[in-house]
């Protein structure tokens, strides 16, 4: 209970601190936001109007105060990148759902992927499989999964033609169909990480064959397959499972470079094009977004290790 | 394989000699390269990998073989000088809090949590966005983003080897603290520094290309591996000569040094 509260406080603290970052960064950007808003020709009264509108002449930490009570609300004010004044939550919640599909597709391949390939790997130590498996893995995390990305449009998309370059289809239109598309943005993003998890895990695995229960069990008579499965990956899953955590948030960051590839209408592609047009209200949106997505799944995963993993608690 | 007395394996010698091809075809690039890397020529537009132009020409006439040889150094500069940045920074950090403890090591430990829980590729982003797009901010933010990792590190060694007899002894013979921590540890980390300097370099070629992809690094016309790779991707369908050189120098490079510092650090 004393951890769970404490792991709490980290959670308040660890959000605040990234609003205040995340709030402070755009407010030191050199010029005069309205200005840049409402361009050379603005007459001093509409600046002002402006100002007073957007609360330009409020205080710092009275306009941090308004941004966060809005931003707990969910409202983040107007995009200022399109001809319609679009809010930024409708814009977000569109995209959101692209990026969120991409991110568990692309998480529940790696995992599918990686545990038998790393226990394979494990199992077979130093054999020719296991060399194998090391120098693909290698290979693959030094791909930039946003190569990745060229090279299946390339081969499955030009050539192939399994699916049609820069075309997204929602789930909720056509599920088959979105899952066929998504699934190659989601290989992309999702091999490199598997080389990473594969590469993780092996080393894990051939840590806990060496302790002394493994002994304990093989000099009891216990087959060696029986003994991998009911006591040595028990065990060797729990630092997988931080690490997982750890690589959702490479995953989020993945999906920013793969939606460029895939032509997705995800948050990555909104992002760079917000920055782009120096549209900070939706990027400092999505932002707050990400970094407070992160930070709540490693409380998750705090909460989840103590829960499988008692010893932590005592530490 | 021995080399000066000592068994290698064989990913380390795979590394090394992968990592000695790249770096000679980046160091002939500085001095050399077959045509200027930004003349363009409209005759040749998108013309295949032949004998004249070895991997082809991109759509503006360029020649693809001088353009990788030129952007993978602009690369690699812009990569050593955000890993120097990480590393000197990091390390002086490292140091101080490894060596004095306190409630300073505690508030930047802290601090450095919530900053490496962040994909480093966002708050770069963050970064491009409040300073604006180009080379020298993208080295700026991604050699900050660097500092925590280092720090961290060096800083885990610190607390492990100043409790040593080498550093006793050289308090016994009347060393300050600087002297100790600069003369006396920090040399003992290279164990740990060198590999992670490798691993680092990696992760600013990925992270230099990433956001040249996006647009937000070198600018044109000025060559970098991940620009190069962003101005192919329109091109895809006809020329995918122009993207796979600068891809294929990106994977080579990152394969290279991480062989290499897993042969390092198998020692």
């Amino acid at each position: 209970m004393k951890y769970t509260i404490k792991k709490c406080i980290t959670l308040f603290i660890s959000l605040f601190f990234a609003s205040i970052l995340t709030f402070t960064a755009f407010h030191i950007i050199p010029g005069d936001s309205a200005l840049s808003a409402l361009g050379m020709d603005a007459t001093e009264e509409q600046l002002e109007e402006y100002r007073e509108i957007m609360g330009l002449n409020k205080s710092f930490p009275e306009r941090y105060a308004d941004w966060l009570k809005n931003a707990l609300k969910g409202d983040f004010g107007y995009s200022s990148q399109y001809q319609m004044r679009m809010r930024v939550s409708t814009l977000i919640k569109e995209r959101l759902i692209v990026t969120l599909w991409l991110a568990v597709l692309s998480f529940m391949l790696i995992v599918l992927v990686s545990i038998p390939l790393g226990i394979l790997s494990a199992r077979k130590k130093n054999g020719i499989l296991d060399s194998l498996i090391s120098l693909v893995t290698q290979v693959f995390m030094s791909i930039p999964s946003f190569f990745l990305g060229m090279l299946i449009t390339l081969i499955f998309g030009v050539i192939l033609k399994w699916f049609t370059p820069g075309r997204y289809v929602s789930p909720g239109e056509n599920f088959g169909l979105s899952l066929r598309f998504m699934v190659f943005p989601a290989i992309a993003v999702a091999i490199p990480k598997i080389a990473m998890m594969v590469k993780f895990l092996r080393s894990s695995l051939l840590g806990e064959m060496e302790l002394d229960y493994v002994r304990t069990a093989k000099s009891k008579g216990m087959k060696n397959i029986s003994i991998l499965f009911k006591h040595i990956l028990k065990n060797a899953l729990i630092p997988v499972i931080t690490f997982l955590a750890m690589m959702l948030a490479d995953i989020l960051a993945g999906t920013i470079l793969v939606e460029q590839v895939f032509n997705l209408p995800g948050l990555g592609r909104l992002l760079v094009s917000s920055i782009a047009n120096r549209d900070y209200a939706v990027v400092q949106a999505i932002i707050l977004y990400i970094v407070s997505v992160v930070i709540i799944i490693n409380f998750l995963v705090d909460l989840i290790y103590q829960w499988i993993d008692p010893r932590v608690r005592r530490n | 394989m021995k080399i000066k007395g000592k068994t290698c394996s064989f990913n380390y010698i795979l590394g090394l000699v992968i990592t000695s091809l790249v770096i000679l075809i980046v160091l002939i690039g500085f001095f050399y390269t077959p045509y200027d890397p930004n003349k363009m020529n409209a005759a040749l537009k998108n013309s295949p990998p032949s004998l004249s132009h070895l991997l082809g020409t991109d759509n503006f006439g360029r020649d693809i073989l001088s353009r990788v040889m030129k952007g993978a150094g602009t690369t690699y500069i812009i990569a050593v000088a955000i890993v120097f940045i990480g590393a000197l920074f990091g390390t002086i950090a490292g140091a101080l809090t490894g060596y004095f403890g306190g409630w300073f090591d505690e508030v930047l430990m802290r601090f450095n949590d919530v900053l490496t829980s962040f994909p480093s590729i966002l708050l770069a982003l963050v970064f491009v966005s409040v300073f604006g797009p180009g080379t020298y901010n993208i080295v700026y933010a991604l050699g900050i983003i660097f500092i925590p990792s280092y720090a961290r590190m060096v800083r885990s060694e610190f607390i492990v080897l100043k409790e040593r007899d080498f550093v006793k002894n050289a308090k016994l013979m009347g060393a300050g603290n600087f002297r100790i921590m600069f003369v006396h540890i920090l040399p003992n980390t290279k164990r740990v520094l060198i590999p992670s300097l490798l691993i680092g370099f990696n992760n600013a070629v990925l992270a230099e290309a990433g956001l040249s992809y996006l647009g937000l690094g070198v600018q044109p016309p000025q060559a970098s591996l991940g620009r190069m790779l962003s101005e192919a991707q329109s091109y895809m369908l006809d020329s995918p000569w122009c993207a796979i050189a600068p891809g294929l120098m990106i994977i080579l490079t990152v394969l290279g040094f991480s062989l290499i510092s897993g042969g390092l650090e198998n020692e």
